[in-house]
């Protein structure tokens, strides 16, 4: 079944491949959306089969058995999800870019298919060396669309910023694996973690590991790339970056950090808790500070990452399970931010700037309804799957340190400031002069929102259907940290029984 | 084991791992099923629910401090 969900994508691939461009595009678009929807269809079918009482992957299968590069894939509760985000949003990136491409078209989908299946392949093979072929193959597709899709005359440095940044950042991860791969002679997942690697061996692995993830995060400060990307970059490759890309960061910490250097992911805990800490100050309060309203949602996306990082480091099965929901509920709030700000308000009047948009409920009050909604969302409130994941998050850095607890918890002021500053600005007053008048938003545009909003809706009343998948999984990545025995005490004791 | 494991010890510890996991949820819902005894025992016995739910309320208060979801990695420090 994992095998299917890899190759469907490529499927619609090749069947874009003969289709002219000058007399099918409508058809191109109705293949390449039919064939991510089949595969999200594929994709809930696992779900429904999924197992989520076993600690062993599933669905796997095996392609060949070479130490170095394992052909292996297969899932546990942990990439599931991630999986399920990936079918999920790919249809939503084709729909949000229906009608404002022009040029290319072909090229344009074929780019978005090859990513779904990269990204499915990232969340589901189960050896480091394929990992990072994966994690870094997604770049080249993401590359193109940002550098020849993308908005303005700056694209083409913003795609340069994504590209090589990440690809700086995963050359130390690269060289982690290949010490790995000489000192084990396996880059297996199970093997790798079933091994025991000394702590010095760790920290330098960890530190590899860690500066790429923490680019792609992105922590600051290696964050520079996302704010221009997400500012350039079109509506469905927005999406796809705010929705999925982030997610591989926290997918890696989860499977190589804290799986298979558990004693280095303790010592270095306070570091990477202190740098997710001045993340989430720095990054809310430059939101504040933004004009571009899509530099404002990236900026706002690395807030919310580094509450799922703490999260993810807080080594208590609440705030890890909380960083995971976290991590799917700003999966899709994210990316309907974007819809409704760069898709919807950007392809009518052609303007990023926050300062010529005022007063938009008098012509548009569903969109402004949903926009609404949507900020409440992503300021964390009640009922969302997004407060649900920052809530327990921070319940868990709570318990292991309560200082950064607090400090973590400044984003649920801060966020709800830059939240509440957009959409007062963009929604109320009167209706700005420089605007041309405009009808609402379609139903097209109301229909790619909507779902997002569905799903954080949904699983924030009912998070117990994600939580009971991840239970398990989620378990086997604790640790317990107990002192070395005192053997000073023993030999003391020793003497005093007369050595005997 | 051996200084160079061989698969079936690698087959022993990962069995071994997921019994570790089982039995660490297996206690963390009995806690649980003591705490819906609790509630059971709060609602029947009304006033009196001092004196005769004393042992279940002990009871829980032991298993939630003991019967904690714990991982099978052991870190040791100084």
């Amino acid at each position: 079944m994992l095998s299917a969900l890899l190759l469907i994508p490529l499927i619609g691939s090749l069947a874009l491949l003969p289709i002219s461009e000058e007399s099918g595009v409508t058809r191109m678009k109705q293949i390449a959306l039919t064939t991510s929807m089949v595969n999200f269809i594929v994709s809930i079918v696992l779900w429904g089969e999924f197992d989520s009482s076993s600690l062993q992957y599933q669905f796997v299968q095996e392609f060949n058995t070479l130490s170095f590069c394992h052909l292996n894939i297969g899932i546990d509760g942990i990439s599931l999800y991630f999986v399920l985000l990936t079918t999920f949003i790919t249809p939503l990136c084709i729909l949000s870019n229906w009608d404002n491409i022009k040029f290319g078209m072909k090229y344009f989908l074929i780019a978005f298919l090859l990513m779904e299946t990269l990204l499915i392949a990232v969340f589901v093979v189960l050896d480091l060396m394929l990992f990072y072929i994966f994690f870094e193959s997604v770049l080249i597709p993401m590359f193109l669309v940002v550098g020849i899709w993308g908005g303005s005359v700056t694209r083409i440095r913003a795609s340069f910023l994504l590209f090589l940044y990440t690809l700086a950042g995963s050359l130390f991860m690269l060289l982690s694996i290949m010490v790995i791969y000489y000192n084990i002679g396996s880059t297996d997942f199970t093997v790798v973690s079933l091994s025991n690697m000394s702590l010095d061996a760790q920290k330098v692995l960890w530190l590899g590991f860690f500066l790429s993830l923490a680019v792609k995060s992105p922590m600051v400060p290696f964050h520079i790339w996302l704010p221009r990307a997400h500012a350039e970059a079109p509506l469905g490759a927005s999406i796809l970056l705010a929705a999925l890309f982030l997610k591989l960061a926290t997918y890696g910490y989860l499977r190589i950090l804290i799986t298979m250097l558990p004693d280095a992911t303790s010592y270095f805990s306070p570091l990477v808790q202190t740098m997710a800490v001045v993340t989430l100050i720095y990054s809310s309060l430059a939101t504040l500070r933004q004009t571009d309203f899509k530099a404002l949602v990236a900026y706002s996306s690395i807030g919310h990452m580094a509450i799922v990082i703490l999260g993810l480091f807080s080594n208590t099965i609440v705030g890890i399970e909380g960083a995971i929901a976290l991590s799917i509920a700003h999966g899709v709030i994210s990316p309907a931010m974007f819809a409704l700000v760069g898709g919807v308000l950007y392809d009518v009047h052609h303007t990023r700037t926050i300062r010529y948009y005022r007063g938009l409920a008098v012509y548009m009050p569903v969109f402004v309804a949903m926009f609404f909604i949507t900020t409440a969302f992503n300021m964390a409130v009640p009922l969302s799957l997004n407060w649900v994941g920052e809530a327990l998050s921070l319940a868990g850095i709570f318990q292991k340190s309560p200082i950064i607890g607090v400090l973590g918890a400044s984003s649920i002021v801060l966020s709800a400031c830059y939240s509440i500053f957009l959409f007062n600005r963009l929604s109320f007053g009167a209706y700005s002069q420089y605007l041309s008048f405009t009808t609402d938003i379609s139903r097209r545009e109301f229909m790619l929102v909507l779902p997002m909003l569905l799903v954080a809706l949904i699983f924030g009343i009912m998070p117990n259907v994600i939580f009971t998948d991840l239970h398990v999984a989620v378990t086997q990545l604790l640790y317990a940290v107990e002192p070395v025995a005192d053997l000073t005490n023993i030999e003391a004791a020793v003497d005093a029984l007369g050595g005997k | 084991m051996s200084a160079v494991p061989t698969m079936d010890d690698y087959r022993t510890e990962l069995k071994n791992r997921e019994n570790h996991v089982r039995e660490s949820w297996v206690k963390a819902m009995e806690a649980r099923l003591v705490r819906e005894e609790l509630q059971k025992c709060y609602r029947g016995e009304g006033v009196n629910h001092l004196q005769n739910c004393k042992e279940l309320a002990e009871m829980y208060t032991r298993m939630i401090r003991e019967n904690k979801i714990k991982g099978y990695t052991v870190i040791e420090t100084e």
